[in-house]
């Protein structure tokens, strides 16, 4: 063999065993979403202000949110309030499915939220190196309230560094129900982002938490969940149109399947062995959201949800729902009239199933072009003969495949 | 001999994509979450960190097998009121069933209320600590099959309550081929995918209120409750595991503060105990809201964080994590 030859020959093998090498380490392996660390998109399922308990069982109602920059860089966040109140068509009061009859009467129904656009409010904000804010959601946050704002005339941050025109308005109306999504972006361009953090692979640098206190002079009661995070691939072209998932994600994908824990509703539970036992009748309110977003029409992105349940004798059932743009519903009523009839027929009802606990997985039927994928979060009502009180807690996610996952979009509006 | 081009272009091709390597690879393990401990994905090794019943407060255990197979599961409750004391037991579960205990109660056989996983010792009034479950095989050998959720509700004498989720740690399923024991090695992260259990994070995000704030909602005093558990446990001798802890503490102005506190076994106290010298309340931050960072010099902790408006209200939570720890810590099990 001449040396030329030769020298041919060792060449194509580096190039291929380069190549071959390179498109295996490159293989990307995406997990999940998750409420345990920090995002690059943070989403509260549930901000709730119902000073009246229109819009659920407990008066005195507002949502306390908090929100950090876990990164040693100054982050900026985009954020939109998103609201899905829903209205009665006669008389434009807030309403819900289960009080129409009393909130709209005869006349008027209840007409859901995103019907038919999706309404929001978007802000702006600036945080320091590893600054925490909160604020009330009824209130906001204005500009002069922001600890490193140039107009707030206290002690300021280290380093000149600033608030900048941070503000927060307050939430579109009075009682309301919506979600709040913040997505990061350049402090300076205010262009989505990938993380700054090293010490976490630049998947993100935003983390929240939201704790919905009910308060009526001394009675108060408060349940708190972790804002879910959508981490960054490490890819951001910066345009308006943010890939979850599927092919050239910016950010990792929805999960498949949402699994949760749950009482089944009205089950009774007795706790505090000894005199006296304590009984609690459980029931659980899930609330839906869809991952794929619209902010530049406006339009709904809505899917059909799977139920399958499985109780403690490992029986299975099953159901299904709509999901228009957002979903706050109590189990029971996810298979029977929204309200307390039919409750005892649902297959989410202590009444059929026989045992206090369940297994519930909930898939979202993907369409053509987007998976249509959710988040969720659950809280629990604990009623006792003399109160009701209330917990929450993040879902559980199966890990989706991603490899053929079309994804999800969330499509900001163009700001001239 | 002057290479011909084609030539040239491969040794450019095949040198770009060897030296491309080590960026690839850091592109593939920083996308990947599926190694890490996490509170919301099935796994093998479950922590629930605040377990009371003292009188006053109980707790709930609900633990579900998101799998298709059976699994068993060794349980073991740690009493950090008494020297780290541990009692153990086991159960099976079918495949997609939950179950659910009282810590007071325990569970006996209830012919009415599920198919029944086998007999929970109810834990003794005054006891305060952690409950771990393991999904392990028909000998008691930990199985890393990824099967397993839980969540703790924890309930006091008026009905309060408060929720949160176990913390799970990921199984590397390639190394029960190999086979197991019941010396756990907890040093799976991104970057080292034959490890075996989800390391532990190098540190605790912990996003909070200033202690003693007035709540902006309920106008209540505002109190916080940190849980933490040290990553490594030796129930196999009984020797409770110490850590020595530093909080890295940031208010809303940006100032620093820092506070450091050893404790062994199990942690619970609220954010004014004096081993925090004060550091985290409102008269020292002078701000609503603060981030600490918490880091450990001696192993994983992990955590939870429980809230109170006036002594109720109780809202817990789970705390955020970042990075992995450089050395693995290790939960030895007893012998079956």
């Amino acid at each position: 063999m001449s040396t030329m030859t030769a020298n041919v020959r060792r060449t194509m093998l580096l190039g291929a065993v380069g190549v071959l090498a390179l498109a295996g380490a490159a293989t990307v392996v995406r997990a999940d979403v998750a409420s345990d660390k920090p995002g690059a998109i943070l989403i509260f399922p549930k901000v709730v202000v119902d000073p009246s308990g229109v819009l659920g069982p407990l008066p005195g109602t507002d949502t306390e949110l908090q929100l950090v920059n876990t990164s040693n860089s100054v982050v900026g966040a985009k954020c939109f309030i998103v609201n899905q109140t829903a209205h009665c068509s006669n008389n434009g009061l807030a309403c819900t499915a289960a009080n129409a009859a009393e909130r709209c009467g005869s006349t008027g129904a209840c007409v859901p939220p995103c019907s038919p656009n999706v309404a929001e409010n978007d802000f702006s904000i600036t945080l320091t190196k590893r600054q925490p804010i909160s604020w009330k959601a009824s209130e906001g946050l204005p500009n002069s309230q922001f600890p490193c704002s140039l107009n707030a005339g206290g002690p300021g941050c280290p380093g000149g560094q600033s608030n900048g025109t941070s503000s927060i308005p307050g939430v579109q109306e009075v009682p309301f129900i919506g979600e709040i999504k913040c997505v990061q972006v350049d402090a300076a361009s205010f262009a989505p982002s990938t993380g700054l953090n090293p010490d976490n692979n630049f998947v993100g640098d935003l983390k929240g938490e939201a704790t919905i206190v009910s308060a009526v002079t001394d009675d108060i009661d408060a349940r708190k969940y972790n804002a879910i995070g959508l981490q960054s691939t490490g890819f951001n072209n910066g345009d308006l149109t943010l890939q979850l998932g599927g092919p050239d994600a910016e950010y990792n994908g929805c999960p498949k399947v949402i699994t949760l824990n749950n009482y089944f509703d009205d089950a009774p539970v007795t706790t505090h062995r000894g005199a006296p036992p304590l009984t609690h009748v459980v029931r659980t309110d899930l609330t839906v959201i869809p991952c794929s977003e619209d902010f530049a029409t406006q339009r709904p992105r809505g899917t059909t949800l799977q139920f399958l349940a499985f109780n403690e004798f490992e029986q299975r059932f099953s159901t299904s729902i709509g999901l228009s743009c957002f979903k706050e519903v109590t189990l029971s009523d996810i298979d029977s009239r929204p309200g307390p009839i039919g409750d005892a027929q649902s297959i989410f009802n202590f009444a059929v199933q026989g045992t206090l606990t369940g297994q519930t997985r909930i898939r979202p039927v993907a369409s053509t072009g987007s998976d249509r994928r959710v988040l969720a979060i659950t809280e629990e009502f604990w009623t006792t003969d003399s109160t009701t009180r209330s917990s929450a807690a993040n879902t559980f996610f199966v890990p989706s495949s991603n490899g053929s996952d079309a994804g999800d979009q969330i499509l900001l509006p163009f700001e001239p | 001999m002057r290479m011909v081009k084609p030539v040239r272009m491969l040794w450019a091709l095949g040198i770009a994509a060897v030296g491309l390597l080590p960026l690839a690879g850091a592109a593939s393990a920083q996308s990947t979450y599926a190694t890490d401990l996490s509170t919301e994905r099935g796994g093998s090794i479950l922590v629930f960190p605040k377990v009371i019943w003292d009188g006053t407060r109980d707790t709930v255990i609900k633990i579900s097998n998101t799998s298709n197979s059976m699994v068993h599961v060794h349980c073991f409750y740690v009493n950090g009121a008494q020297q780290c004391n541990e009692t153990d037991f086991d159960f099976w579960l079918t495949r997609q069933q939950p179950t659910i205990w009282v810590a007071s109660l325990g569970r006996a056989y209830l012919p009415d209320a599920g198919l029944f996983p086998g007999l929970i010792p109810p834990v003794p009034q005054g006891f305060e600590g952690e409950l771990k479950c393991v999904q392990v095989d028909e000998a008691l050998i930990p199985l890393r099959g990824n099967a397993l959720t839980g969540q703790a509700n924890l309930v006091d004498d008026i009905g309060d309550v408060s929720q949160y989720n176990a913390l799970s740690f990921q199984g590397n399923p390639d190394m029960n081929a190999i086979g197991g024991d019941t010396n756990m090695t907890l040093d799976l992260t991104p970057f080292n995918q034959g490890g075996t259990y989800s390391a532990c994070p190098a540190v605790l995000l912990f996003d909070h209120f200033a202690e003693g704030v007035t709540d902006m909602v309920a106008d209540a005093s505002l109190s916080t409750e940190l849980t933490l558990v040290p990553c490594s446990e030796d129930l196999e001798n009984q020797i409770p595991s110490s850590r020595t802890v530093n909080f890295d503490i940031i208010n809303e102005f940006e100032n620093h503060f820092s506070v450091g506190l050893t404790f062994s076994c199990w942690f619970n106290e609220p954010l004014n105990d004096r081993r925090f010298g004060g550091a985290l309340g409102i008269s020292a931050l002078l701000t609503q809201s603060a981030y600490s960072r918490i880091t450990s010099s001696n192993g994983g902790v992990i955590g939870l964080a429980e809230e109170f408006r006036d002594g109720t209200g109780a809202a817990a939570f789970n705390l955020e994590t970042e990075g992995y720890q450089a050395a693995p810590d290790r939960i030895v099990l007893p012998q079956p």
